[in-house]
């Protein structure tokens, strides 16, 4: 006979296992700061690529005032400003990133857990750890 | 209101039962609503101007996840400007890895929110979506709108000066930059429209959250206030020129879609609200718990009176726990509402073997409350013994062997 709660909490399970399960298992594998400081890292590199990219933006416009003035420009003056808004830009974008990756690491830690103890409750319908055994 | 309500349920049942198909389905018609926009606004390279195409592109899309299905339109995007010229190719890729390397890499779950923004400006009704984000997501989908919005006025002075960037070819692409730059950056309305639905989104999730009846309604009327608000403001410091009869329509139009979420996801009855305070170890709990209105879907009855008679089978256990050799008219197992896995837990605890619900339909006697039973049509004792099941059936020698002895502490030891 079917036993409806039984396959309740296998469908949830599945269900978990397929969707955010998949994710939440990476996440698992790392420590919390191991977790968020490989998050920073790799914010620290796509915003480092991003103002780059920016610059590069930036070379190109100004590129006949640059082949001008080449000789003449105080490098500290014209690189101060950017390094301003570079440093400006990392301090957001880290916050973002620590605030975003704090939160889903507590989040998976959570569900983690609820989907082990649901498990646990599946395990015990089919007769508990011992009964599984023998 | 009730009828509302019966369409309302009905709605819910048909996406309870038919969601997985519901829901790839929309997506597919967003993606292809978004690939047509983007043939419209650019088209240039005319790869999405066949239906089949955007088809197969919106079909694709809306099988990745979100996210991904948004990058595959930007990369035909790209393809797209590459028809352009090398000066729109290049800017629309920095556009392009910026969103990628900012945005996408915190692969928002609101990443849905980037597409239907171009989509609600294309239909007039950008001022739609932040009310409805306020109330539906959370603060994060200021970003998916800020990137929507970003790449709709994109596209948008692409297409007004087309002609211009055409021009520039490969030796005046410096030219073209700068004439590019200039064009996006000197156009405020960007930023303007952003800081305006970020603005109209917190204010609508902040009010939304908080302690109040209707608080649902307030957030959303506040939040298309301030939106008209900030968008004023804006547009008399900046001159940005956006249309204030339209803004006004938008908002009215936001304030009908904020109507129809707030009647499918938060209709609570406030005059039935229930406070109560209880207290564990480390807590003292105030809780405010407010229903839900609901009507039950008008749907027709099947009454069972009497089926076919099953072999009964009892649980084990003592008597006051219905178990074998309780009496069968006033077993309160029937009323034992306890899931399963309770049952099974205890059973598990007492070491017993343990059985699925018998199925009573053949005793009439315990539906008395519901089906208007009377005593007389109850069974009588006899018949029930009848169907009682000989003890063998029931449990094993095996399993009687496990059974640890009977207690003196049990009150019913020795009956």
């Amino acid at each position: 006979m079917l036993n409806k709660n039984k396959v309740r909490l296998m469908t949830r399970l599945a269900l978990y296992e397929e969707g955010r399960g998949r994710r939440d298992r990476r996440t698992d594998n790392y420590f919390k700061t191991d977790y968020i400081s490989r998050q920073l890292l790799i914010t620290f590199l796509s915003w480092t690529l991003c103002f780059v990219l920016f610059v590069g933006v930036y070379m190109v416009y100004e590129l006949e005032m640059l082949m001008l003035e080449v000789y003449t420009l105080d490098l500290k003056e014209l690189l101060t400003p950017f390094v301003g808004w570079y440093l400006a830009g990392l301090a957001v974008m880290l916050l973002i990133t620590l605030v975003v990756y704090w939160r889903r690491f507590d989040r998976s830690y959570k569900a983690l857990g609820q989907y082990d103890r649901a498990l646990q409750r599946l395990l015990a319908a089919y007769g508990g750890k011992d009964r599984a055994h023998k | 209101m009730t009828t509302l309500m019966e369409i309302r349920e009905v709605i819910r049942r048909i996406y309870r039962d038919y969601g997985r198909y519901v829901l790839p389905a929309v997506r597919f018609v967003v993606f292809f609503i978004a690939a047509s926009l983007l043939d419209s606004r650019l088209g240039y390279s005319g790869v999405l101007s066949s239906f089949a195409v955007r088809a197969l592109l919106a079909l694709v899309a809306a099988a990745v996840p979100t996210n991904a299905g948004c990058c595959l339109l930007m990369l035909v995007m790209l393809y797209d400007l590459r028809s352009l010229g090398m000066v729109a190719l290049i800017i629309g890729a920095v556009v392009v890895l910026t969103l990628f390397l900012l945005y996408f890499r915190f692969s928002p779950e609101t990443g849905i929110l980037a597409l239907l923004m171009p989509i609600s400006f294309t239909l007039g009704i950008p001022y739609a979506i932040p009310v409805a984000a306020g109330l539906l997501c959370g603060p994060g989908g200021i970003f998916s709108i800020a990137a929507g919005t970003a790449v709709y006025y994109f596209l948008h002075f692409i297409r007004d000066n087309e002609a211009a960037i055409r021009q520039f070819g490969v030796e005046e692409a410096i030219a073209g930059v700068r004439f590019m730059v200039d064009g996006l950056l000197a156009d405020k309305v960007v930023i303007v429209m952003c800081v305006t639905f970020a603005l109209t989104l917190l204010v609508v999730w902040g009010i939304r959250r908080l302690e109040i009846a209707q608080s649902f309604l307030i957030a959303a009327v506040a939040g298309a206030i301030i939106q008209l608000i900030a968008l004023f403001v804006g547009n008399i410091v900046y001159d940005t020129g956006v249309s204030i009869p339209g803004a006004l329509l938008g908002t009215l139009v936001a304030l009908v879609v904020a109507l129809v979420i707030v009647f499918f996801f938060y209709n609570l009855d406030y005059q039935r609200t229930e406070k109560t305070q209880f207290e564990d170890d480390d807590y003292y709990y105030y809780v405010k718990a407010v229903p839900k209105l609901s009507v039950r879907e008008r749907s027709r009855t099947v009454r069972r009176i009497n089926t076919a008679r099953e072999p009964m089978r009892r649980r084990a256990g003592a008597r006051h726990e219905g178990g074998r050799y309780a009496d069968l008219r006033y077993d309160e197992s029937r009323y034992d509402d306890r899931d399963d896995d309770a049952r099974y837990e205890e059973a598990r605890y007492r070491d017993e073997p343990v059985y699925e619900e018998a199925d009573y339909t053949g005793v009439v006697s315990y539906e008395d409350e519901t089906m208007g039973m009377t005593d007389e049509m109850v069974p009588d004792t006899a018949e029930l013994e009848s169907v009682r099941v000989p003890e063998t059936d029931v449990m094993s020698t095996q399993d009687m062997e496990e059974l640890p002895p009977e207690s003196e502490d049990d009150p019913y030891y020795g009956e």
